[in-house]
């Protein structure tokens, strides 16, 4: 028997049939708990002698398929699904970190996890430094004796600048930490982190995993592959586990122990659990991962023919042009394709952008990526509204960037949506110009 | 629980409870590639039903020290060496895979230290194939995949698992990647020169043989 390949784990992995009724699609056991067998049966489940279920927080069979399926799709020992993607770099970092400790983090990250980083962790002793995600030595320099982890992204959100992430695990593993990457942009179908000598994988579900824009959703997967017994900077798995019997994580469950504590831990005393309803989403949108990527990708190329070179866009950024700094290395992590996050300006500035997203009429202008739906947004106005010029251009943002999270249209109707509202956005700022406009 | 034994920093886990050599003692001898974490629910089930739970790991493996032994008779006497520093009189032993041949030997060089002992998918020989040594040698990893494919059913292909969350296969890998490298080679080397299984077997006093047969979760039956 072989390996089961990535499609084919995307369709069945964590799911045997259902036995009582041979259910073939995932059954969705809405339920907060389960009947105990015996007292036998409710002190061997509460001790971790078996498996099974006791209570929803901690885990549900619906979600326990989805967990298992990522954790196959993303080469990880286990993975723990969260409410959403916020909240599974939420119980890892409570996993990992204490009052002062140190992370370093990638200065482009998603608005909100910056927030997180630099001001609510801060208020409970946690420091982060920023740093520019491509430039691995900037990293090294920011490693302080009390860090515990370096967070980023393989493409970063929404400057696009690519991790060297194998370059960067180097440098971690010498530091004895984690490398920890937020994979929401990428998915394990374009590159699976882990086996680039990533240590832990976080996703926002919400995006293209789920795929459909339906269900919010995160995870945590357990790479499985970090010795932390190798120094005395992670007590919480070295040290008996107020939560656990006393029990020492890393020697009682080894490749698991990360994953042993956010579940006893982050998801036991905090509790962003996900709904098994919203579990049975994320799983149908997995099904079709691999056949939406492939178009995802394929729709991009289409979209970046169009746009680069047209008179009234005065800059396209995107992995795959040769131009992009970091072409070299996501040609070399990402082969199969690049992501379908396509940064543009338009000519005019910031009043011709906003003309051009109150213009498309197929195309949907709205703050989230990774939908079915094509979707256009002005960062500038929008999710980075709250951040400072200077903050905004750290993140690698200017006032007349638009984004695009290119969908599964037909190639045509996008690109025509897109030329009209050129057009409108054309004619609107040149009126204006005139001193016409309305 | 850590300990040195012959100069080697061990580790010896005990299901998440207190040790107390004088009670009755259950030892699990893990298999090549293998360490304590391979019976971490068993371990803990027999632990919190009375029974002493000991589960070391052999040098080069897991959380112990030092390089792998490298044949089933030196594992065999590092063993009883193991049962004498710890002050256990007699244990029930419970082998898995290597392991079986471990206590085979064991029980046939020091019977008086072994009580009881159950054998999990092993046999009086375990030949190895030879492109799997090779394999272990030149590429550890692939060795290592091979023994999760060969040694997981449908289920475990699917990364199906009563454990949620839990890819049992992955886990499985990570944990023989955890391994002091060269420790599988070594291990499935030992295990493919062992020739004294059956003159170990007949020199057992046997009392009585259960013989335990179930086809893993899922295989067609
Ligand atoms: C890269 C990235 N990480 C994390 C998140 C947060 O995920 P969620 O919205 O599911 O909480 C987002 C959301 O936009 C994101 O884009």
């Amino acid at each position: 028997m072989a390996d089961y390949k990535f499609d084919t784990l995307s369709l069945h992995a964590g799911q045997s049939p259902d036995a009582r009724f041979g259910s073939r699609a995932v059954p969705i056991h809405q339920t907060t708990s389960y009947v105990f067998d015996s007292t036998e049966h409710a002190a061997a489940l509460f001790n971790m002698e078996v498996g099974g279920h006791i209570y929803s927080r901690l885990t549900n069979p619906t979600v326990a398929v989805l967990e298992q399926r990522l954790a196959a799709l993303d080469g990880g020992v286990a993975a723990i699904a969260t409410a959403s993607g916020m909240s599974a770099l939420f119980v890892t970092v409570l996993a990992l970190c204490s009052a002062g400790d140190h992370i370093v983090s990638s200065s482009q990250m998603y608005g909100a996890n910056i927030n997180l980083f630099e001001h609510t962790l801060k208020r409970y002793g946690i420091e982060t430094s920023f740093v520019a995600p491509n430039d691995p030595q900037a990293i090294a320099g920011a490693i302080r004796p009390n860090t515990k982890m370096v967070f980023g992204e393989v493409i970063g959100n929404p400057g696009m600048d690519i991790m060297d992430v194998p370059a960067v695990a180097k440098i971690t593993q010498a530091a004895g930490i984690p490398l920890i990457i937020d994979a929401t942009f990428n998915t394990p179908w374009m590159v699976k982190p882990i086996e680039l000598g990533a240590n832990v994988v976080i996703h926002s579900l919400t995006k293209w995993m789920g795929g459909h824009g339906i269900a919010l959703g995160g995870a945590v997967i357990d790479g499985g592959n970090f010795n932390w017994g190798q120094n005395d900077k992670f007590p919480m798995l070295t040290t008996p586990h107020f939560g656990y019997q006393g029990a020492v994580l890393w020697e009682e469950f080894g490749p698991a122990a990360l994953s042993v504590r956010i579940r006893t831990e982050g998801m036991m005393n905090v509790g962003p659990c996900m709904s098994p309803q919203n579990a049975f989403y994320i799983l149908q949108g997995l099904e079709t991962l691999g056949l939406r990527m492939e178009k995802h990708m394929s729709n991009t190329a289409a979209l970046l023919e169009f746009l680069v070179g047209h008179e009234q866009i005065s800059w396209v950024k995107h992995p795959s042009l040769p131009d992009h700094p970091g072409h070299d290395t996501a040609m070399r992590l990402m082969p199969k394709g690049q992501g379908s996050i396509i940064a543009c300006g338009i000519k005019g500035g910031r009043d011709a952008g906003r003309a051009f997203i109150e213009s498309v009429q197929l195309a949907s202008h709205l703050a989230n990526v990774g939908d079915a739906k094509t979707l256009v947004i002005h960062p500038g106005s929008t999710t980075h509204s709250h951040l400072t010029s200077e903050a905004m251009a750290s993140a690698g943002l200017t006032d007349d960037l638009i984004r695009i999270s290119v969908g599964l249209e037909d190639q045509k109707d996008i690109i025509d949506d897109f030329k009209q509202a050129l057009r409108t956005a054309g004619k609107l700022t040149a009126a204006k110009a005139k001193g016409t406009g309305a | 629980m850590r300990l040195t034994l012959n100069n080697t920093e061990i580790f010896a886990s005990t299901g998440g409870r207190d040790f107390d050599p004088s009670g009755p003692v259950v030892l699990f001898v893990h298999g090549s590639g293998q360490s304590h974490l391979g019976f971490m629910l068993q371990h803990r089930f027999f632990a919190n039903r009375g029974f002493q739970c000991i589960t070391p790991d052999m040098p080069g493996h897991g959380l112990s020290k030092g390089e792998a032994l490298t044949t089933i008779e030196a594992m065999a006497d590092w063993y009883a060496h193991f049962i004498q520093a710890l002050g256990i009189t007699q244990a029930t032993l419970v082998g898995h895979s290597m392991g079986g041949l471990i206590e085979l030997e064991l029980a046939s060089r020091y019977p008086d230290l072994v009580a009881k002992a159950a054998f999990i998918s092993t046999a009086l020989a375990i030949p190895v194939n030879d492109a799997l040594i090779d394999l272990a040698a030149t590429k550890e990893g692939a060795a290592i995949g091979a023994m999760m494919d060969w040694g997981h059913g449908s289920a475990g292909h699917i990364h199906d698992h009563t454990m949620p969350g839990t890819s049992h296969m992955l886990y499985g890998s990570r944990l023989m990647a955890g391994n002091a490298p060269g420790t599988l080679h070594k291990d499935l080397v030992a295990c493919n020169a062992y020739a004294n299984g059956p003159a170990a077997a007949q020199s057992i006093y046997l009392r009585h043989l259960d013989c335990g047969l179930r086809p893993r979760p899922n295989d067609a039956p």
